[in-house]
This record gives structure tokens, sequence and C-alpha cells, in this order.
């Protein structure tokens, strides 16, 4: 699967479904799936693909493979690396001073890296990447969960 | 070490043998007191400070001593000049060009004293002085370097045509740069140093206006746009020594605007000899006038009113009594006075009160809306106009706004600042606003009459559902939307959790005991700003207790969430466009985390 057909799943999605909470490496974006990051655009640069969202986000996904499109959600299940920045809403910071989640995938362990004040864990073998615009009301506490082919809830 | 030893007994020896002397020879020592006298009152000659020829030197001596004058050419070393013994008090010299140094050396039983000096400089013939005219024609060049190496730019300024280089308008002269911004002349700069400043580049952003600024016959230098330069520093102006032989600067003056002030009502003064009498009645006082308008929120939920400021403008306007055709008043307080007798007050304080008073009250079901007005007049002395230093023009001509002002129309001016402001509100609200009052005093100018809102559009809220972050938008809904009361939901949020969001609370969070624990917002929710919302539309939605959060951050561990949540499974209920919450506007609070 190219880099570019992995672009066309976020742009065929229903505009309903362009969105939701966002995960990586088993970390909800936020703590919890409560905020809703809307898409703005999608793009690719090289081996990368970069979304960004209405609020400001950027996520960069290195490598990208193994897609998943499933009702609740979209899922990336492989990458050499993912990025996601953000700015204080209302205040943009220049690119050196963004906050930011760095995950490097190295050999079979997810290192991460971060300049805000909460550093998180990500969890072995969880995907890359999730977008979420269903979350079912037992799975919207911290705790992350997903399993191939199957819808939470 | 046998030296030593023979040095420390020989320390020894003299101060037994003063010792004896003293005890035998007491009446000797009494004669000399064991602290001199006050030193003697000498003066320093009287010289001509430059001559052609012979000259004549004059001095005083002291009476009870021997006086006489002593001499050295250009910096060697002293000598006595003959028959200049006391009583002599003058003589008359000729000598070859150079430096000649004089003081007055005297002596008496207390010992020598030595006076102040005095120079002469002999020439061969004396500079001539151009006309003002011609010397407003001088040409300079500034360069811009650092002489001492304190990582601070110095100026060095050198005439580079016209006139003598000796006749007392500024020929070479170097100014450092002190801790202050202001500028030092350096008094006796080395061949040296002018030398490196001799390499500095040239600064052609920086203008020399010639012009004798001080009046005394030699054109000075403002060295104009310094500051494009040398970076924070006002401009400068260096004044001509006046003295021949002298082509150092005496002084640098920074042109701030107390300078700038003084020079230009000198000049408006030297136009017109009634200058002063007229700008005093035309131009004090002058207020600043500052209006502060801010706009609160309260909510009356559970019957304790809460009300927190949501947003505030601040409108400032300079304003003078010559705007109303008032003069004639000696001080502030009289033309306070003077201000409100001409917009039929009986009294600043009243007048300045009726705006302070000049507030608004929207009531909403649940809540209502303050807009308040602070308004504060600051005297202040400033000239009206003028800024720029131009001596060729009038200054009536330099400043049009001087013109400006006096047209202007005070008794508009705070109301205007009222417009611009109630403008911006009717652009985003869709409402239209009006202004006025006819009240004298507070008494009679009680809220809603001060201010009259009037809606503009009877369905105002279907225009205002679609605007996003908009201060007032669920009051103003409260207010004018006629279909019904709204039903605000709120969310708490803060990078890096969106305001759009899932969950949403109908509780006001303000009214919250620890809001982190009874929302059970995680640890990564910096609770630092809120968003009000509309439900529109509550199918789909989830109605529970917040979920708890535990350990996050540490400490935190509940049962269970004590807020009512409501929880949107899917992000369609929630988007901004076409979702089933109207967005309120998103404020900046002090988290109740």
């Amino acid at each position: 699967m190219t880099l570019c057909e992995i672009g066309q799943f976020f742009k065929r999605l229903p505009s309903a479904n362009q969105g939701g909470s966002l995960a990586f490496f088993g970390c909800w974006f936020g703590g919890r799936p409560d905020g809703v990051a809307m898409l703005k655009s999608v793009s690719l640069n090289k081996e990368i693909l970069i979304l960004d969202f209405v609020e400001g986000e950027r996520v960069e996904i290195s490598g990208p493979s193994d897609v998943e499109v499933l009702e609740d959600a979209l899922i990336i299940w492989r990458a050499s690396s993912v990025v996601c920045y953000w700015d204080n809403f209302g205040e943009m910071l220049s690119p050196a001073s963004r906050k930011h989640y760095r995950f490097k995938v190295v050999d079979d362990n997810v290192q991460v890296s971060t300049n805000h004040k909460h550093s998180i864990i990500p969890q072995k073998g969880a995907p890359a990447f999730e977008m979420a615009w269903y979350v079912h009301p037992d799975f919207s506490g911290p705790e992350y969960n997903r399993e191939r082919g199957k819808i939470r809830g | 070490m046998h030296m030593e030893i023979r040095t420390q007994i020989c320390k020894h020896l003299k101060a037994a043998q003063l010792l004896v002397f003293m005890f035998f020879f007491p009446a000797a020592y009494a004669q000399f007191p064991m602290f001199p006298p006050a030193p003697y009152e000498l003066y320093s000659p009287t010289t001509p400070d430059f001559i052609v020829g012979g000259y004549t030197v004059e001095w005083q001596d002291t009476t009870g001593s021997i006086c006489w004058l002593s001499e050295r050419v250009n910096n060697g070393s002293w000598a006595t000049v003959p028959n200049t013994y006391s009583p002599t008090r003058t003589v008359t010299l000729s000598r070859s060009v150079g430096t000649y140094d004089y003081q007055v050396v005297c002596i008496d039983d207390y010992g020598g004293v030595l006076g102040p000096v005095s120079t002469v400089g002999v020439v061969t013939s004396m500079p001539t002085l151009d006309s003002l005219a011609v010397q407003l024609g001088y040409q300079f060049q500034i360069r811009t370097g650092d002489l001492n190496s304190d990582g601070k730019k110095d100026i060095y300024l050198k005439r580079t045509s016209g006139g003598n280089a000796n006749n007392g308008v500024i020929d070479k002269t170097i100014l450092t740069q002190n801790t202050d911004g202001d500028f030092d002349v350096v008094e006796n700069p080395t061949s040296g140093q002018f030398s490196a400043a001799e390499g500095w580049p040239i600064a052609s952003a920086v203008e020399a206006v010639v012009n004798d600024f001080n009046v005394d016959g030699r054109v000075d230098v403002l060295l104009k746009n310094l500051d494009s330069t040398v970076s924070n520093v006002d401009d400068q102006i260096l004044f001509s020594s006046g003295e021949f032989f002298k082509g150092v600067a005496q002084a640098a003056t920074s042109m701030d605007f107390e300078f700038e002030k003084f020079f230009r009502d000198t000049y408006n003064w030297i136009l017109d000899p009634n200058y002063f009498a007229q700008a005093i009645s035309a131009s004090l006082p002058a207020y600043n006038f500052s209006l502060d308008i801010g706009v609160y929120f309260c909510s009356y939920w559970f019957g304790f009113p809460t009300c927190f400021n949501v947003g505030h403008a601040l409108f400032e306007q300079t304003v003078t009594l010559a705007m109303l055709g008032l003069s004639g008043y000696e001080t502030t307080a009289e033309a306070e006075q003077g201000l409100a007798n001409a917009l039929g007050f009986a009294s600043y304080d009243t007048f300045e009160c009726v705006l302070v008073c000049g507030w608004i009250e929207f009531y909403g079901f649940y809540s209502s809306t303050i807009f308040t007005f602070y308004d504060v007049w600051t005297p202040t002395t400033e000239s009206p106009g003028f800024d720029d230093i131009n001596f060729s023009q009038p200054a009536s001509e330099t400043e049009p706004s001087l013109s400006i002002i006096i047209g202007a129309d005070i008794v508009n001016a705070p109301y205007s600042a009222l417009e611009e402001f109630s403008g911006y509100l009717s652009d985003r609200l869709g409402v239209e606003i009006n202004i006025g009052t006819d009240a004298a005093s507070c008494e009679d100018a009680p809220k809603f009459q001060s201010l009259v809102f009037v809606p503009a559009i009877p369905a105002c809220a279907t225009v205002l559902s679609g605007v996003i972050n908009t201060i007032g938008i669920i009051l103003i809904d409260a207010a004018f939307d006629s279909v019904g009361q709204p039903s605000p939901i709120y969310r708490v949020y803060g990078p890096p959790v969106d305001m759009v969001g899932r969950s949403w609370t109908p509780e006001l969070p303000f009214l919250i005991f620890d809001y982190r624990d009874g929302a059970g917002l995680p640890a990564v929710n910096p609770c630092t700003k809120i968003v009000f919302g509309d439900l529109s539309d509550s199918s789909g939605m989830i109605v529970r207790q917040a979920l708890p959060i535990i350990n996050q951050p540490p400490g935190y561990s509940v049962s269970g969430g004590r807020v009512t949540e409501y929880y949107f499974p899917n992000i369609s209920h929630v988007q901004i466009i076409g979702g089933r919450i109207k967005y309120g506007p998103s404020l900046n609070f002090t988290p109740p985390c």
C-alpha cells in the first residue's frame, strides 16, 4: 500500500467522520478520548503522511502501513515514527517552541520524547495511530483498548 | 638578617630620641602644631585665552606670605617668572607661539601652596568666525563605532567643510555612550582615538542638522534619526564650545520630550511674543481621556450571583479645553469646573460619575450581562502639535495636528468612544445600539437609560448561531431570541485537549468545588479555558456522572465524578458546524480545578 493510497483513506471518509479523538501507540491524546480533532487537510511529503487539524494540531506519520478503517475509527497499525505537534489554542507558537510528542520505533520498542510537562507511556503492540470518531461510553476512560477488526463496545 | 635587626634598632632609637626632645623642649614643639593651618585662598591668574603678541598676567597673593608667578611652556617644567615676587601682582610678557600655563605660588612659616592654573595660547593669528548664515552651510560627517569596547556604539562627528577649524565650532569630536543611553564628550581625545574613529563606518542614515540652537553665535549640530544607527537612543544636539582652538563639542544633550518642548515653545515665542499667553489659554489643561468598557457575565444559578469578566475594551483620546473654546484657567481644578459648567454638570465629579455610572444589564433566565464603563481623565501639560524641528517654517505649518486638535469637539469626545464601541458590538452581534443620555447626575442617569440596546434583527439567534468565540453569543440569545431561552452547557479544556469534545456539563464549573475531581478531568487537561454551548438536540446524548480519575494527577482517586456529564459518543453531535451544540464564547479563566 503506497503512501498516496493511505492518504486516500482519509479523504474518502464521510465528512462527519473526518476527525475524532487521536491516539498514538496506545496513548489517548489529551488523556482520554474526549477532545475531538477535526481533520483540516491531508498531505504527503516524501515518506511522511501529514495530517493537519482544525484546532492546530499536526500529526506526521513516517512509513505508515497496515491501515484499517472500521465503523468507529481509522487505524494505522504500523509506522516507523509518529510526531504530534500542537499550539496553545489561540496562541500560535514558533515551530521550535510548539509542543510535541515524538514516537520512534526502535526494534520492537517505542521510544517517546516530548517537551510537554505530561509525558506518556506507549503500549507495546498498540496501533501507531488512531482517529476515533465514535467512542462508546464504556471506553471513554483513559485506558486504551483496540483489537484488530473489532469495534469498541 | 643582620640588616633587618639593625633597621629595627634604628627605628626604636629614633622614637626614643623624639620623646626625650619633646620632654626637655616642650615650648619649641608648641610653636609647631600637630596639624597645618587651613590652606591659602589662591585664585587662578587672569590671562587671555588666546593672544597674538604680548599679554598681561594679573594675580592676587596672600597677606603675610611671599608669592610669585610660576610658568610652564607646552606642559613642560614649572619655572618662576622673573620679577614677580610679592608685592608684585601683574606682569606683561611676550612669548613665542605655544601654550603657557600660569599659577601663583605662595610660601610662609607653614610651607608652600600652589594656586589653580590659567592657560594662554600664543598664536600667530586669530581664527575668523563666519557669519551665522555662512556657518549654516557647514558640512559634517557622522561615524559610529565602539571607542571603549563597552559594547555600546559611540559617535564621531567631523566637520568636512566650512570655516576655520579653530573657530570654536565643532571640528572633530568623539562622544561615548554611557549606560543611560546619553553621550559624554571625550574632552581631550588622543590622536590615536581620532585615528580609530576615522576608520568607523559612516552613519549615512543619521542626518546632521546644523543650527545655532543655543543662540551663542556658533552653529551646533543635531544628530537626527540617530536611532537608525545607534539603537535605543534619543537624537542628540552637540553644542559647539564657542572657544577658539577648541574643536570638540562642549556638551551633548538628548533630544527627549522635555527638551523638544522647550525648543518648540521658545521657537514659537520668538515667532510670536504672545505665544505663551495664548498657549496656556489654548492648550492647558489638556486631558488624556481613557475609557475602559468591561463586559461581565453573571449567573444566578442556585440563587448566588457569580460574575466574571469576559472582556473589555479600552479607548483613549486626547482632548483640550480649547476644543470648547474655554480658556483662562490657571489651575486644573478651575479648568475641570469650567469643563463641567460647559457640559451642564454641577461639578467635574458629577460629570465624571455619569460616565462611570453608564452601565447596562441584560437579564436572562439563568444569567445576565453587565457592561461597565470606567473613565479616567489625566491632565497633561503636553503642548499641542510639533513633531519635528524645522526652523525654516512657522510652527503652524509644520504641525497640522495642531489645527486638527483645535478643530475637534470635546462634547462628542467621550461619546465618540462609546459610539466606536457600539459600532464594534453592532457589527459582531447584529444588533443596533443607541447611545445617549440627558442626565446631569448619577441619580438622573439610572441604568438602562444611559445606553439603549435595541435588537435590529428579530431572529438574531439564527444569525448568531454560526458565530464562534464571540463574547455574549449565548447571552444575546437569551436577551433577544424570542424563540426560547438557551440551555447552556459547559466544557472545560485547554491544550492539548480540544475545544470541540464529547464531554459537557450543564453545571456551571465555577460553582463546583474542585472541578477537576468533580468532572474527572485528567492531569493533562490544563483546565485553562471554558466554552459555553447551547444544547440544541439531545438525541444520542448520554447523561451520566462524570468518570472518575484515578491518580491523575497523583492524589486523585474518587469512586465517581460529582458532576453531571453530557457525553456524546459520536463526533457528529459536537462538531461546530452541523452539530447539536451551538458553540458560544471560549474564555480564558482561572481554573476551578
